[in-house]
């Protein structure tokens, strides 16, 4: 971003780099979903301890704790977009937005939370 | 400065479009949704172009939207169902995590019918998603993106999710 006399006057380019987001964190849970899936499939028999097992491990929690980022970031994203396309009322799409952040927060706080007490 | 470029080059890209839009129109083909460049560029003959306007909420009964637009919306629909039903995913997440006794409760909630059902249905919400964000990411990459390959893509899309929800379906269900 420039800012004084280097500033950009047109447009305010947060459309590209939240495209461009949009899908790295598409590729970051596609990679997440399989590496579940491998640990799944790897555990054999599917009790509490062999599922428990799969998120215990620090590096398995720092990994989840980055797609949860992952996953809010491109839900955000996501469901702004539904919200721009079909909300116009600025009030409402204002509320809107600002509920559909705190609820994506809520949610990333407690998955931490939940990812931690194992 | 791009249109600037692009007008004072002997290739315009505009002009192309223009070319494109007069063809499809003489065929009888319609395309939904208008480019703000052609409203004044009546052909020279002095017959108005016919104008082109969105679809309104009442013609949509009569609209018959292609195969990869219904992925398209499909695409839409389940995320936010997966962003309505995060809570109650993080809920099951933290029951199957916490301790044994809450992990064997909710094998015992999974019994219900009604579980089984919303699970089905998220299950079938995240495989269309995966499926057909994949299906974007390739066109992004300008792979399929002729009107052959797209509308075979978007047959693979359904094929792959729906049959893997009825696989699932089927072992939730205890058919398998």
């Amino acid at each position: 971003m420039a800012f004084g006399s280097r500033r950009v006057l047109v447009g305010a380019h947060y459309g590209l780099r939240d495209w461009l987001i949009q899908r790295v964190t598409a590729l970051v849970l596609i990679a997440f979903v399989f590496l579940v899936l491998c640990g799944v499939a790897l555990s054999g028999h599917l009790d509490y301890g062999a599922w428990a097992g799969i998120f215990a491990p620090v590096p398995m929690k720092l990994v989840s704790v980055l797609a949860v980022l992952a996953l809010c970031y491109h839900a955000w994203i996501g469901v702004r977009d539904i919200w721009m396309d079909y909300v116009k009322p600025a009030g409402w799409r204002l509320a809107l937005h600002v509920g559909t952040i705190l609820w994506l927060l809520y949610c990333l706080v407690w998955s931490i939370e939940i990812l931690w007490s194992v | 400065m791009r249109i600037a470029d692009a007008a004072t080059s002997s290739f315009s890209p505009l002009s192309e479009l223009r070319q494109n839009s007069a063809a499809t129109s003489q065929s009888g083909h319609r395309a939904f949704g208008s480019d703000p460049t052609m409203k004044n560029s009546n052909p020279p003959d002095g017959t108005a172009r016919s104008q082109i306007r969105n679809i309104r909420i009442d013609q949509l009964r009569n609209y018959r939207l292609p195969l990869p637009g219904i992925v398209s919306i499909l695409h839409r629909v389940s995320g936010m169902l997966l962003f309505l039903f995060l809570p109650l995913v993080l809920w099951l997440f933290d029951l199957s995590l916490s301790s044994e006794s809450s992990f064997d409760r909710l094998a015992q909630l999974s019994q219900n019918w009604v579980t089984r059902v919303v699970l089905l249905g998220l299950s079938w919400a995240l495989l269309h998603h995966l499926c057909a964000g994949v299906r974007f990411l390739l066109l992004d990459l300008h792979l399929g993106a002729d009107r052959v390959a797209a509308l075979r893509s978007s047959v693979a899309v359904f094929a792959v999710s729906l049959s893997l929800t009825l696989v699932l379906a089927l072992y939730v269900f205890g058919a398998l």
